[in-house]
């Protein structure tokens, strides 16, 4: 593979708890535009894996390039803006509930813009506001803009967090079970339009699901975590049901 | 009933083992001896009934002739609790925020501030009025300054555990999106924390209006000086006038500040 196509990579990553290893020298290259499924058992380190990608924990050794960045070389600063590269979607929605849809979209562009402006909708600058509504529009819910996140039901809210990572311009997004805490029909929802997102913007996309069907069908390749081990990394077509099933033994 | 289970059950209670025995009995000996140590009698208080009635009897009819001078009092009464409170109020926020353990910078600042906060909240404000007629002088400035100290010992503490309990998640999120500490606090910390200051704010304003009463008692300006002068000179009928006064003002304090309440909930 060519190394301008590279977004992530992972190179002998290992992660300590105190006495306890969570991750064991992890190490795997992501290409952009790529879609990975990441499996694994609960308390198998996939959290702790996408934490450290973000260096929002740091590693114990080994170490993260994002589009060339290495993070651990970084200032706060620095690394504050590198972060802008990440799009992060996690289980919870995240959002603020007290302020408006479109506030918490804005916000996604705190990292490379620390304006006071951005903090509310109401002074942030015209261009912005219309980007988040145009965003707003990509996942479906121009018609809410004017709520707050509170109101919003746990699909719309996902939705919005969609939303507020594409508002970072991401290269890569990283979404740790994005359709857990929805209903089946939501989360099959939720999952499609971020997997047809990633793709029609060419963001790369990784996400920890323990919807099989879901890993089958919105990745090109599925990674997969046991006891802070990658076991398997392997093209989506080629993997088996069985393969699959010796993960959560 | 399986025997070999009785070695798992937590164990009694057992008060001839427990060396807690001489402090309970301390306690109870204590409890006693202060029921004696005050006096407290059925007798001297069914004797100081006619007194009682002799004094209510005083009070009325409440003598409205100085109502003018009673209501501007009043009115710089609830000035100095206003000012007192806004100004506590804001000195308390980044105080808060130091005293609060997930959003203090350090833990140098963080024992700082909470130290602050319990020795202005741990010293009555009794006291603080004292201090402050002695150091600044008589007049509705040591009253002022008295309120706001008082405001940031409340404040400062309930704001503190309003930041604790914020949900971490939107934190996390904009940590992860790269955003920096002051965007973080603005944008998820204080949003969210926003019902709960607001409670704190007014609860402080409805406590610095009935305590600006009682400081006036010490010279501390407002009301609370017209209604020591009126009870020094056993102007009773006067002294009705203005507790009816103080009265209708905490009243409307209370009655305002639970509605603010009620719309400020109402949101999200
Ligand atoms: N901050 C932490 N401190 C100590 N242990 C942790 C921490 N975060 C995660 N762990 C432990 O690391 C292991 C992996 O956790 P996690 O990455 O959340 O797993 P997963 O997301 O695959 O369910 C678990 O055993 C968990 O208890
Ligand atoms: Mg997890």
């Amino acid at each position: 593979m060519s190394k301008d196509n590279l977004v992530l990579n992972v190179s002998n990553l290992s992660k300590s708890f105190g006495d306890t290893e969570v991750l064991k020298g992890v190490s795997f290259s992501v290409e952009k535009g790529e879609a990975i499924a990441l499996l694994g058992h609960n308390g198998s380190g996939k959290s702790t894996l996408f934490n450290c990608m973000a260096y929002l924990l740091e590693p114990t050794s080994g170490f993260i390039r994002v589009s060339e960045l290495d993070f651990s070389k970084l200032s706060k600063k620095a690394l504050r803006n590198a972060r802008s590269k990440i799009g992060f979607i996690f289980q919870k929605h995240n959002l603020v509930n007290r302020l408006g849809v479109l506030s918490n979209i804005i916000h996604g562009k705190l990292s490379t813009d620390p304006s006071p402006r951005l903090w509310f909708q109401k002074f942030a600058p015209s261009a912005l506001r219309l980007k988040a509504l145009n965003l707003l529009e990509k996942v479906g819910l121009a018609h809410i803009a004017g709520k707050l996140a509170g109101q919003l039901s746990g699909g719309q809210s996902q939705r919005v967090a969609i939303a507020r990572a594409l508002m970072q311009e991401p290269e890569l997004i990283l979404a740790d079970e994005p359709t857990a805490s929805l209903d089946p029909q939501a989360g099959t929802e939720v999952m499609e339009l971020l997997y047809k997102l990633a793709q029609d913007e060419g963001i790369t996309l990784v996400f920890v699901t323990h919807n099989v069907e879901h890993a089958l069908k919105y990745s090109n390749r599925i990674l997969a975590l046991k006891a802070g081990e990658l076991v398997i990394d392997k093209s989506t077509k080629e993997i088996t049901k069985e393969e699959i099933d010796t993960l959560y033994e | 009933m399986n025997n070999s289970n009785f070695s798992k059950l937590p164990p009694r209670f057992n008060f001839s083992k427990s060396y807690y025995v001489p402090i309970y009995l301390v306690i109870i000996y204590f409890v006693v001896k202060s029921f004696s140590q005050v006096e407290l009698s059925f007798s001297s208080i069914i004797n100081s009934l006619p007194e009682m009635k002799q004094f209510f009897q005083e009070l009325f009819p409440p003598d409205f002739s100085r109502i003018d001078s009673v209501i501007s009092s009043l009115i710089l009464t609830f000035q100095i609790a206003l000012v007192g409170t806004i100004l506590g109020i804001f000195i308390s926020f980044p105080i808060s925020i130091f005293a609060s353990r997930t959003q203090s910078p350090n833990k140098f600042l963080y024992f700082l501030a909470r130290a602050v906060v319990s020795l202005f909240r741990t010293v009555p404000d009794l006291i603080w009025a004292i201090f402050f007629v002695v150091t600044v002088g008589l007049g509705p400035i040591a009253g002022v300054l008295t309120i706001m100290v008082d405001t940031i010992g409340f404040c400062g503490r309930f704001f503190a555990e309003a930041f604790e309990e914020v949900d971490p998640g939107p934190v996390k999120a904009l940590n992860a999106i790269g955003a920096g500490k002051l965007s973080t606090l603005m944008c998820a910390v204080i949003p969210s924390a926003l019902p709960s200051l607001v409670n704190s704010s007014l609860f402080s304003l409805e406590k610095a209006v009935r305590s600006s009463v009682v400081l006036g008692l010490v010279g501390a300006g407002g009301i609370g000086v017209e209604l020591k002068t009126a009870m020094d000179m056993f102007r009773f009928d006067e002294a009705a006038t203005i507790i009816l006064a103080i009265f209708i003002l905490v009243l409307i304090v209370e009655r305002v500040s639970s509605w603010v309440r009620g719309k400020i909930m109402e949101v999200g």
